[in-house]
């Protein structure tokens, strides 16, 4: 499947990934409204760690067998069978964090939208069809591609 | 910093809050220092002294709520102490130093380029249209064979020392810029378009990085004072080797590289330690006249085999044209002339600003001295030094040049702002830095493509303003001068360009 | 090929996913005890809080059965397995033939022998419908005496705490959940409870139970404590259901089915996933994992379970743990790393041994708790890391970089 490579060697440390996540996951899709009216500052799907001078956007991997799948006790996070995005029906979330335990990358991290919980956690923008933060990174440190068959 | 700093500060970054979503970009990019956050209060501020204007905050922020502002002189305009002139005597009040700079001279001398026009096409001949004609910018550089009335046998021991011709796809090259002056993400992408264009890129005076050597075919290797990073290898690595005896931006200076910037990787290609400062002695130590500069060409030929072609690049002084003409009687196979507006990563700002003289009267007085003295055709010539446009490369080569290298441009291309703080290290662009936080901001896969597009542009203009003057090929425009007329210029520099003013007929 | 599966919780359905992974043409029959088509079970205390409706528990789309083509018997039981001819016999009568038997029978509250205890004066804290029988009685102003302060327990208590109900926990342990937390987090828990109002009396439990008028019941606790309540609910852990294996030649039992690496039994054609495996924690993760693992061997695939350590994300009245691997250690074998802040009652501790992180447990800051998972499972040796464990910063670029570049492109 087509995943998100970070090239770690070409992040520059902006965190612009955040900003276009964000954006992406945002009801009104605008960069102004998302944070001056939605609110949704830090509520990214990427993190960017950071040790200088390296830095690095880690976000989920999309396993084949996730297990923060496997730990869902509501069946609200699944992986699509026909694309392989793993991600968080959010409406059945309650919000009990053991995807955050049980996800091997420390990519998924607990937040809440509009006083519901929601897993902070990478979905490949399945909604729009290509990851925001690939298509913003302004220094290709973010590739979308497919690197390996099947998965 | 002193307790109290005569000048305010140069520059006043503006944030419109409104806009502002405090992403943080602004302060993680600057690299002076100026954006600043404080966590505590969740607070953005900046430190205006710390401004050098060089426009990455305000290209990286993702909502566009920065502007900068150039402050209003610190003293009420003045035509004769002009705010530079305080700005630098306050400093030197406080450090007691020589004032240092980068890039090119920003100073309001004239720009001749400006003065020119070309001609076209109109009724009596015809104009040709590119996109249906092919147009030729293939240029090949070298020296020719020497016209007739040879001596028995000379033309037999000629062909074994004639060195090849080195065809370039435009009349672009790109200019001397070190490894350890520019990152080796910028020096990458000059290599990768230089060989994807087909065209030349110029290591500069410190060596060319192992890893590069794929690249090398398209390189002039450069031979400096300091001999930075000069091997065998390296030598027969080039297509074309070029003695480096001046720049425009400092002509009769040397160079000096401090020890922060020469890093494990600087160091190793430049042959020398870790860390120490690499100095360029400002004359060559051997050479003293133009024997001696033969002798080092034809040391260079030998240790290449007459493979490669030997370039001299001299900065554009008053005395251009003679120095130019011992030259190519040394055995020179190309001439680089570079002129007063020419870039450096570092030189004394008076240096910079106030010595050498402009590239366009350069070209003419060479190009007139080796047709006058019947060597013109002998020796290539390349012009260096400030090129703007497609238009000044066209209006070089009609002045007499074969082609043209350019360097601040190419360094626009990347994103260079022209803050001309290349000397601190702390360029915000990743070019002019060895800070690996910093230069890794200039992805080279980008700054080939950026590059690799304005050579495509000008090629394109440079393609559309032959056709218009009725020329199929970039060869013959050269020396052309009956296609450009000047504009407000007096009758001097207008024999010294060897143009006619407009409005002049044929 | 015919495949029947005893019991229809996260096991049984994942199993079913595990299969058809391998083999889109054999019939799946599921036997189901409960009359629902699979929930997550740990929402029933969610579901009684208000949290989530109704149309929100099925653990799975109602087509998933449809579209894995499984049919389900609801209500129904398998009471006797005859593992040679290969067919179950479910309390209507009906026999069951099979190729492959995963037994995913889950496990059943235990209650203890208490004087005065009758079916109908106490709650378990285990079913869809334990929670329907708590909803009509869990009114505001009542009082309940939970026993067992586990998660389990914890979670009762806050259901019933949000419906407005008085809540008292008595926990046998000196302390709160004393599998997972440590003395010093279990105070920090033990204050918060207190502060939201949830009385708390540990190293004791319940010693007998007696009816009042008005149907209130009257609690003496082995301490000779003595208490009035409205609601008992006891939680305080399960038994596996092992009696349709129980004394066939072949199978091991020892409180749960022992099983092989690929989770087979011992009979032929017969495995067995989740909370009725002996030696496996009870825990949902454990038992998704093993399902989808003894489904694909069920089906021709040949995949080891390679055993788990526990871990659990627990959240109650806003406060979050995730606890892993031995959460609970203290001692001087261990090398033990904290951070506490007791007013924003945030508490990280590492447990280290042998180089090797052994446990962790993070109390209202979970940042990165999978990163820490992974290095446990993994046995990294986290020695050079030490420095590092605990910093704000730490992610995948405090590991070796042939590590995390590795991760990255994973």
């Amino acid at each position: 499947m087509k995943k998100v490579y970070a090239r770690p060697l070409w992040c520059m440390n902006c965190h612009l990934c955040e900003v276009n996540c964000i954006v992406a996951h945002s009801r009104s899709r605008d960069l102004f409204r998302a944070y001056k009216r939605e609110n949704l500052r830090g509520t990214a799907r990427v993190i960017v760690e950071e040790r200088l001078p390296l830095s690095v956007a880690v976000q989920c991997r999309h396993c084949d067998d996730p297990a923060c799948v496997a730990g869902c006790i509501s069946g609200a996070m699944v992986k699509d069978p026909a694309t392989g995005i793993v991600y968080c029906q959010e409406d059945k979330c309650v919000g009990c964090w053991t995807c955050v335990a049980a996800c091997p990358y420390g990519a998924i991290q607990p937040g809440e939208k509009n006083g519901r919980p929601l897993p902070l956690k990478c979905d490949l923008c399945r909604e729009t069809g290509e990851p925001a933060c690939v298509a913003g990174c302004p220094n290709r440190a973010l590739v979308w591609e497919e690197r390996r068959a099947g998965a | 910093m002193p307790a109290l700093s005569l000048m305010p500060p140069e520059f006043s970054i503006v944030r419109d809050e409104n806009k502002c979503v405090k992403c943080l970009a602004c302060v993680r990019q600057c690299g002076f220092g100026a954006q600043q956050y404080d966590a505590a209060d969740d607070r953005l501020y900046t430190i205006d002294a710390n401004c050098v204007n060089c426009q990455r905050c305000v290209s990286i922020c993702p909502t566009g709520a920065l502007t900068i502002y150039k402050n209003p002189p610190p003293l009420r305009p003045h035509a004769y102490w002009t705010e530079n002139h305080l700005r630098n005597i306050a400093k030197q009040a406080e450090t007691g130093g020589v004032l240092l700079t980068g890039m090119g001279n920003d100073q309001p001398f004239p720009a001749y380029f400006d003065r020119l026009l070309l001609n076209a096409s109109q009724v009596t001949n015809p104009s040709i249209d590119p996109l249906r004609e092919p147009m030729e910018l293939r240029t090949y550089l070298g020296r020719r064979p020497e016209a007739g009335g040879m001596m028995e046998g000379r033309e037999e021991r000629q062909a074994k020392t004639r060195t090849p011709l080195v065809p370039i796809e435009t009349p672009i090259m790109f200019s001397a810029m070190s490894y350890g002056s520019i990152s080796h993400e910028a020096f990458t992408s000059l290599a990768r378009a230089a060989k994807e264009f087909g065209t030349m890129f110029n290591t500069g005076e410190g060596g060319l990085p192992g890893d590069l050597y794929d690249y090398a075919d398209h390189a002039v290797v450069q031979v400096a004072s300091g001999r930075f990073g000069v091997h065998a290898d390296y030598l027969n690595a080039g297509r074309i080797v070029e003695i480096k005896i001046g720049q425009g931006a400092k002509p009769g200076i040397g160079g000096h590289l401090p020890g922060e910037k020469i890093t494990a990787a600087v160091a190793a290609t430049r042959m020398i330690p870790e860390g120490t400062d690499a100095l360029s002695p400002a004359p060559h130590h051997d050479i003293y006249s133009i024997e001696d500069l033969k002798q080092l060409i034809f040391t260079l030929k030998e240790a290449t085999r007459y493979q490669k072609p030997v370039s001299v690049k001299i900065s554009a002084v008053h005395n251009v044209a003679a120095i130019a003409s011992g030259i190519a009687r040394a055995g020179a196979d190309i001439i680089a002339i570079d002129g007063f507006r020419g870039g450096t990563g570092a030189a004394p700002t008076m240096i910079r600003d106030h010595v050498g003289i402009p590239i366009e009267l350069a070209i003419a007085a060479v190009d007139q001295r080796l047709r006058d003295e019947g060597i013109r055709n002998q020796i290539s010539l390349v012009a260096a030094g400030g090129f703007r446009s497609s238009a000044d490369v066209v209006k070089a080569i009609a002045l007499g040049a074969d082609a043209v290298y350019i360097a601040t441009a190419a360094l626009i291309a990347l994103g260079c702002h022209l803050c001309q703080k290349c000397y601190t290290g702390k360029c915000s662009w990743g070019i002019a830095t060895q800070d690996p936080y910093r230069s890794r901001r200039l992805n080279p896969e980008i700054g080939a493509e950026r590059l690799y597009n304005l050579l495509r542009g000008w090629s394109h203009e440079i393609k559309e303003m032959l056709g218009g003057m009725g020329i199929n090929s970039i060869e013959s425009l050269r020396g052309n001068r009956l296609h450009l007329r000047g504009v407000g210029l007096n009758e001097v520099e207008l024999k010294l360009l060897g143009v006619k003013h407009a409005g002049e007929a044929m | 090929m015919k495949y029947v599966l005893i019991g229809n919780s996260v096991a049984a359905v994942n199993a079913v996913a595990g299969i058809r992974e391998y083999d889109n043409e054999g019939s799946i029959t599921i036997v189901a005890a409960e009359n629902h088509y699979a929930y997550g079970r740990p929402l029933i205390s969610y579901w009684l809080e208000g949290r989530v409706p109704n149309a929100a528990m099925p653990y799975r789309p109602q087509e998933f059965y449809a579209q894995n083509n499984a049919s389900v018997l609801l209500g129904r039981r398998a009471i006797k397995l005859d593992p040679v001819a290969r067919e179950v016999s479910l309390d209507d009568g009906t026999g069951l033939p099979y190729d492959r038997l995963l037994v995913a029978t889950g496990g059943r509250p235990f209650v203890p022998p208490i004087k005065g205890l009758t079916p109908d004066n106490y709650f378990t804290f285990v079913n869809y419908d334990d929670v329907r029988r708590l909803e009509a009685v869990a009114t505001p102003g009542r009082e309940a005496v939970i026993l067992g302060a586990g998660p389990t327990g914890l979670k009762a208590m806050e259901s019933l705490v949000q419906r407005g109900v008085q809540v008292t926990l008595a926990e046998l342990a000196d302390r709160i959940w004393a599998p997972a937390l440590d003395p010093e987090a279990a105070a920090l828990v033990a204050g918060f409870l207190q502060d939201q109002g949830v009385k708390l009396y540990l190293n004791d439990t319940l010693a007998s139970v007696r009816g009042m008028a008005g149907g209130r019941l009257e609690l003496q606790l082995q301490s000779g404590r003595e208490m009035t309540a409205d609601i008992l609910v006891i939680a305080i852990g399960v038994r596996p259901n092992v009696e349709l294996l129980e004394g066939l030649p072949g199978v091991t039992i020892n409180r749960g089915i022992m099983v092989g690496p690929d989770l087979s039994t011992g009979l032929p054609g017969v495995y067995a996933a989740g909370d009725v495996v002996a030696g496996n924690p009870p825990l949902l993760p454990h038992a998704a994992i093993q399902g989808k693992i003894a489904g694909r061997n069920m089906a021709g695939a040949s995949e080891t379970y390679q055993p788990l350590s526990p871990y659990n994300a627990l959240g109650f009245l806003g406060l979050h743990i995730i606890s892993m691997g031995n959460s609970a250690a203290t001692g001087d074998e261990y090398d033990i790393l904290k951070e506490i802040d007791p007013v924003t009652r945030i508490y990280r501790k590492l447990v280290i041994k042998d180089k090797h992180l052994v446990g962790a447990l993070f109390l209202n800051k979970l940042d990165r708790a999978g990163l820490y998972r992974r290095l446990l499972e993994e046995g990294t040796d986290v020695t050079p890391l030490q420095d590092e464990l605990l910093q704000p910063h730490f992610g995948l670029l405090s590991l070796p970089e042939e590590v995390w570049q590795q991760w990255l492109v994973e």
